[in-house]
């Protein structure tokens, strides 16, 4: 698991302290962390948020295999245990990182985990009676007795391993004989998480945490076996057995999910695709180990930092595509418009008698360009004026005419003020 | 009918074009008429990537109005038909996107498909791209940059009355700081039609000017995109399976740093 380790604030050997009775406490005190149990080149780590398990790993593997796997550790006197205390804001960020990890949160799983807390002497004196399972070829592999000593390995994938690790599991717990376990049709990889992964992956993704063999179990069991060997048994169970499992209230939020990625009808060429194709198109096949819960757009916008977009923004864009270009019967208008105003503007500056205008809009390439020339009559103020200094005088009625042209260029532009750069003036003053 | 559909995705490099061209070559593959248009006229790549490039007549031309779109269209790889971009920064001075609108109705006589691969972006030429056709292919990469952006394409396009068939993932990496495929069709609200992993061999075949679906045909990438191509016209695809080597011998090509 993904956890940030930073000082234990607790850290003791497994002789050294009782683990039943720390889980406990955690629980009791609604802790938020989590303890990491380290047993050789193993480690382990039992997640919690207020006090309760959340998740689980053992080196590589997963929640209930984990939790078992973690405390036969403690039965090494070397194992070292630590705790160590995580900010509760941090909880749900930590569990999403570690989703395959996650507990489920079913009763009869918190009574197996009750049932892990008691005293490992407990265990030793629930012996189950080997159980020849047809087609197995391996109860030779099937311990009778567990053996503290004995490191447990996960079963290899030939035969039918889950059925060894169903039966490891029943040792574990004092029971009644279980019912005989069929032999789950579908070939697994001899863990239970993988099998729980493999009926997940083959029916539709029921939306609730709570996936559908687990969340079959209504009712609960006199015993915690029972219990255990119920749950067992859904998930051993073959896919066909499946849709039996889900409640009704998981199919209707299954058929909205459904429903929300079927494509439109009117959609031309694309068949439906549904999930398991979505899920087979993802190559590696990736396993989708993330929450069966629907996910909250808004929410998801908010973690990603995504802002949607509005209606005014929409308009915007597409106010540049419509509105901002120009059509070549429309430059005609935009020259005529704008060399009668400039036209008038330098009419009205005093001692000018006369102006001509003339305006080309060169609308060929991306940006809108276009030339203006101004040839203007000054009324000068006789040959000696002429000769002296009429010059400072015509300088400044240049500029003034060029500055009247880019007001009215952008007067025209409002909205694109920065084509008054595109634009060049000319004036003549005779 | 022919089927209008625009490639886009917002953010630049997520791999627009490479899908469009590799998809154009896997439709043709498919047996479907299809005309790949490089609509990126201030950054041309496809004829980059199917090593076309140079090509004397291309879409700058066209919407220059020194040439007819006929003329612009040329053969590519796998049977599929370019009109390729043009790369000359000159040639842009000249371009009207209005004639983009008249160029595709004479496109769209002669095929089955017409594939547009749109700019990066929200400006006019991605919009016009956008714009022209019936149907859009939004591509991203599993980071949220790309599906902000993504976003921001989809919205504008719902505007513009363009029918989004779905969602592509392209550079898939399995990476937990990536967004899921859930995560990312409830912030779309699209469905994703295609998870397309990161390949080495992209961007070798791109070297080459070979489409990965004919350079590579056994990749990930080239099973995904020619999946994609059948969904899209309701045909039938069985992946090619990679050949397994052995584990000693990949071992000792990488010691001796030999690569196929």
């Amino acid at each position: 698991m993904d956890l940030p380790i930073t000082k234990p604030t607790m850290m003791a050997y497994a002789d050294q302290l009782d683990f039943s009775q720390l889980l406990e406490e955690l629980s009791q005190t609604k802790k938020n962390g989590f303890v990491r149990v380290t047993s050789g080149s193993e480690e382990g780590y039992l997640l919690f948020k207020d006090g309760e398990q959340v998740a689980a790993s053992y080196d590589n593997l997963s929640k209930l295999e984990a939790v078992d796997k973690i405390k036969l550790s403690m039965e090494d006197y070397k194992t070292l245990v630590e705790v160590f205390d995580v900010r509760p804001a941090q909880i749900p960020y930590l569990m999403d990182l570690n989703k395959a990890h996650l507990l489920e949160k079913v009763q009869d799983i918190d009574e197996v985990l009750e049932e892990l807390k008691k005293e490992p002497a407990e265990d030793e004196t629930s012996e189950e009676a080997k159980e020849t399972l047809p087609g197995t070829g391996s109860e030779a592999e099937l311990p009778v007795t567990p053996d503290p000593d004995k490191t447990w390995e996960a079963p290899e994938s030939s035969g039918e391993p889950s059925v060894e690790t169903l039966n490891k599991l029943e040792n574990t717990v004092t029971a009644e004989p279980s019912p005989e376990i069929p032999t789950p049709e579908v070939a697994v990889d001899g863990t239970v998480t993988d099998v729980e992964k493999e009926i997940r992956d083959e029916s539709p993704r029921p939306s609730s945490p709570n996936t559908g063999q687990e969340s079959a179990v209504k009712t609960s069991p006199e015993t915690s076996a029972e219990a255990f060997s119920q749950v067992m048994d859904k998930i051993s169970s073959t896919p066909t057995e499946v849709p039996e499992l889900k409640t009704a209230e998981e199919e209707t939020r299954l058929e909205e999910n459904e429903i929300s990625h079927i494509p439109n009808d009117d959609d031309p060429g694309i068949p439906p695709l549904d999930d398991a194709n979505t899920d087979e198109t993802a190559v590696d096949g990736s396993p989708e180990t993330e929450n069966e819960e629907p996910l909250d757009r808004m929410e998801l916008l908010k973690k990603y930092g995504i802002k949607d977009i509005n209606e005014e923004e929409v308009e915007k864009v597409l106010g540049s595509y419509t509105g901002g270009y120009l059509s070549d019967n429309d430059v005609e208008k935009v020259e005529l418009t704008l060399m009668n105003r400039v036209k008038k503007s330098i009419m009205g500056l005093p001692k000018v008698k006369g102006t001509e205008v003339m305006i080309f809009l060169d609308n060929a390439g991306n940006d809108l360009k276009g030339n203006i020339n101004v040839i203007m009559e000054y009324q000068s103020q006789g040959f000696f004026s002429r000769i002296v200094g009429e010059s400072k005088e015509i300088n400044k009625l240049k500029r003034q005419v060029i500055g009247i042209c880019n007001m009215e260029i952008r007067k025209i532009f409002r909205e694109y003020p920065e084509v008054v750069d595109k634009f060049e003036v000319n004036v003549e003053i005779s | 009918m022919t089927r209008v559909i625009s490639v886009a995705s917002g953010k630049g490099g997520v791999g627009k074009t490479t899908i469009t061209a590799n998809l154009g070559v896997a439709l043709a593959t498919y047996g479907e008429e299809v005309i790949v248009l490089d609509a990126d006229v201030a950054m041309a790549n496809l004829e980059l990537i199917l090593g076309m490039e140079g090509k004397s007549i291309t879409l700058q031309d066209v919407l220059s109005g020194e040439a007819t779109i006929d003329e612009a269209i040329y053969e590519g790889p796998g049977g599929v038909k370019i009109v390729p971009a043009g790369i000359s920064l000159e040639g842009l001075r000249k371009v009207k996107l209005d004639r983009l609108e008249e160029a595709l109705e004479v496109l769209i006589e002669d095929a089955d498909i017409l594939l547009i691969d749109a700019p990066a972006g929200l400006e006019k030429d991605a919009l016009a791209a956008i714009a022209a056709a019936q149907e859009l292919i939004l591509v991203t990469t599993p980071e949220v940059p790309s599906i902000s952006d993504a976003l921001k394409t989809k919205i504008i396009a719902n505007k513009l009355g363009v029918e989004i068939v779905g969602v592509v993932i392209n550079r898939e990496q399995h990476d937990k700081t990536f967004l899921t495929i859930s995560e990312i069709e409830t912030i779309l609200e699209v469905p994703v039609i295609s998870v397309v992993p990161e390949d080495q061999e992209v961007s070798r075949a791109a070297a080459f000017g070979e489409p990965l679906v004919i350079k590579n045909p056994k990749s990930p990438t080239s099973n995904a995109i020619m999946q994609l191509g059948a969904d899209l016209i309701g045909e039938e695809y069985m992946p090619i399976e990679p050949d397994k080597k052995g584990v000693i011998s990949k071992l000792v090509e990488g010691l001796m740093g030999r690569r196929r």
